[in-house]
């Protein structure tokens, strides 16, 4: 059962992160850049799930993705598969939740972009790919992984999101969170304090691997 | 050769220019912070897109109104040295230069940035980054970057804005040279005159995105043709003309009479600071300058500042009816006294009428 919820959970976390990075790259860029008047809106929609209780997006995930829900009904009318309780409909309620801690980091890096350097790639003749893979990405390296990292830690840590979108299907929704719900619900505490030190030491990892970063970058512009 | 003819609206002003630029020479845009200079170089170089007008260059089409065409900077061939350099810090000096050579091999890329790292004397620094560069270092490396692709028209912003005495020196030779051997015009935004005087051949006087007067560096910075022209160009004495007869123009400071016509529409007198001589005693006043003292300018003024320059001292004095000047005075002024009234004269040959 455990092996079965990391894979799962692992395979959550990693479909998500991505499928993130792809969504919040452009916007971050966006919010980094703009001066629209819609921009506090549009950060303030995106750090909701911050300070929401998760139930309550659960609860929302759950009537959108739904049969009778607008992206349930479509999903069901389109692929005639239903959403709610399902993997698919998992990946997405984790994107809602998770899209924060990936935004955040994205776009803190991209408001320190030099944008002369910019400028100047496009005057050397560089078209705005070359101008993000040679330019922009070096500069924002840091934030990009720690985005990464935040995402997929944030996925995996997920609890009530998870319970109201995916309920706990072994293999098909019950991911650690859920699994280590059940063990102590039956009283097996022995796995359970197996499972939650694993996942103290992965937290205590992920976070190491962030601070270590922003310690680096620091000091970094110290010496600059 | 370039050529434009363009407006763009800030939230500032009206930027609006006309401008032709040939090769092989250097053409200094001069002005205050906020004149448009800047504005100017990012619409020529395609960052920025005109609301009107068109850009030509070597009879390519790069901007028009009219036909709503807007190259991208990628297609125009401009190279742009940005005020800090805007060079790439994640990336090594030969990256740096070799980031805008394109369509050619590996080993065709690496001889010509290495001709350019010899050309700038930085061959030894080939893999350094620009954050182990000098101020002068780096302004070479912005330098190579913007000409390694051989681009048409070469614009540069405020250059030697970051650099020490020494450093302009040498880099000013250095930017003459490169520009000579490549031939192609050059646009360079500078604020500092003397920059402008040994740089240039052609200025352009810019204010409030307007080009107030452009010609020759010397005939520009001899006769300036407006007010705005003459501040932008350091000027410090500038008199108001309140009636002309002939050649008599009265000024607050007295009657001057002109060695030549001048045009009744004249509103001002320009006087260089070398133009004034102290007038020790009265006795004295007919043999200064050969000024004659029937109708010879003659004022009396406090001193106000007094600076030695060596040979020379640097004055500033202030007449009875509030007017300030700076005057330049030769070793006769070693006994001016700061808070102290003297006569002065004023050397009509030198006078300036705009």
């Amino acid at each position: 059962m455990i092996a079965q919820a990391i894979l799962l959970t692992a395979q959550l976390a990693g479909i998500t992160t991505i499928l993130l990075i792809m969504l919040a790259l452009p916007l971050a860029w966006w919010l980094a850049n703009t001066r629209h008047f819609s921009k506090p809106y549009i950060e303030a929609i995106v750090a909701i799930p911050i300070v929401l209780p998760p139930t309550v997006i659960g609860f929302y995930m759950l009537v959108l993705l739904g049969n009778n829900g607008l992206l349930g009904e479509m999903s069901v009318y389109f692929t005639g598969y239903s959403l709610a309780f399902t993997f698919t409909g998992l990946v997405i309620a984790s994107m809602l939740y998770s899209l924060p801690f990936v935004v955040q980091p994205l776009q803190a890096s991209f408001d320190r972009v030099d944008y002369k350097m910019i400028e100047a790639a496009y005057v050397l003749g560089a078209f705005p790919i070359r101008v993000f893979f040679t330019i922009v990405f070096p500069q924002i390296k840091r934030g990009f992984i720690a985005a990464c990292v935040l995402g997929f830690a944030h996925t995996v840590g997920e609890f009530g999101v998870v319970l109201m979108v995916g309920g706990n299907i072994p293999g098909e929704t019950q991911v650690l969170s859920i699994a280590l719900y059940e063990l102590v619900e039956t009283l097996e505490y022995q796995r359970a304090h197996y499972l939650s030190a694993a996942l103290v030491a992965f937290s205590f990892v992920v976070l190491l691997l962030v601070y270590g970063l922003n310690s680096r970058g620091n000091s970094n512009r110290r010496v600059t | 050769m370039l050529h434009a003819d363009i407006e763009y609206q800030t939230k500032k002003f009206h930027l609006q220019v006309k401008i032709d630029l040939c090769g092989g020479e250097i053409h200094a845009l001069l002005g205050a912070s906020g004149s448009g200079k800047t504005t100017l170089l990012r619409l020529l170089c395609g960052l920025l897109k005109p609301q009107q007008g068109s850009i030509k260059c070597g009879g390519r089409s790069l901007f028009d109104a009219k036909k709503k065409l807007h190259l991208p900077p990628q297609k125009r061939n401009i190279g742009l040295v940005f005020q800090d350099y805007a060079l790439f810090d994640h990336l090594s000096v030969y990256d740096n230069i070799a980031y805008g050579v394109g369509g050619v091999t590996r080993e065709n890329k690496t001889a010509v940035v290495d001709e350019w790292l010899g050309r700038i004397g930085l061959e030894e620094k080939r893999e350094v980054y620009p954050e182990n560069l000098s101020g002068g270092e780096k302004q070479r490396v912005a330098l190579a970057r913007a000409l390694v692709s051989s681009p048409d028209v070469l614009l540069l912003d405020e250059p030697f804005a970051a650099l020490n005495t020494q450093l302009r020196t040498h880099l000013r030779r250095d930017l003459k040279r490169l520009v000579r051997e490549s031939g192609i015009p050059v646009l360079v935004a500078l604020h500092d005159l003397d920059d402008a005087r040994l740089l240039a051949d052609e200025v352009s006087i810019m204010a409030d995105g307007k080009m107030l007067q452009t010609g020759k560096t010397l005939e520009v910075f001899a006769q300036p043709n407006s007010v705005a022209s003459s501040q932008a160009l350091g000027w410090q004495n500038l008199l108001e003309i309140s009636s002309i007869c002939e050649r008599q123009v009265n000024t607050a400071c007295g009657h001057l009479t002109l060695n030549h016509e001048i045009d009744s529409n004249s509103t001002h007198i320009l006087l260089p600071e070398s133009a004034f001589a102290l007038v020790e005693s009265t006795d004295k006043i007919n043999e200064i300058n050969g000024v004659n003292l029937d109708g010879s300018p003659n004022f009396n003024a406090v001193v106000t500042e007094k600076v030695s320059l060596g040979e020379q001292y640097h004055c500033e004095v202030r007449m009875k009816n509030g007017v300030e000047l700076q005057l330049r005075l030769g070793r006769q002024a070693k006994s001016l006294v700061v808070g102290h009234e003297y006569g002065f004269n004023i050397s009509v040959k030198n006078v300036v009428v705009i």
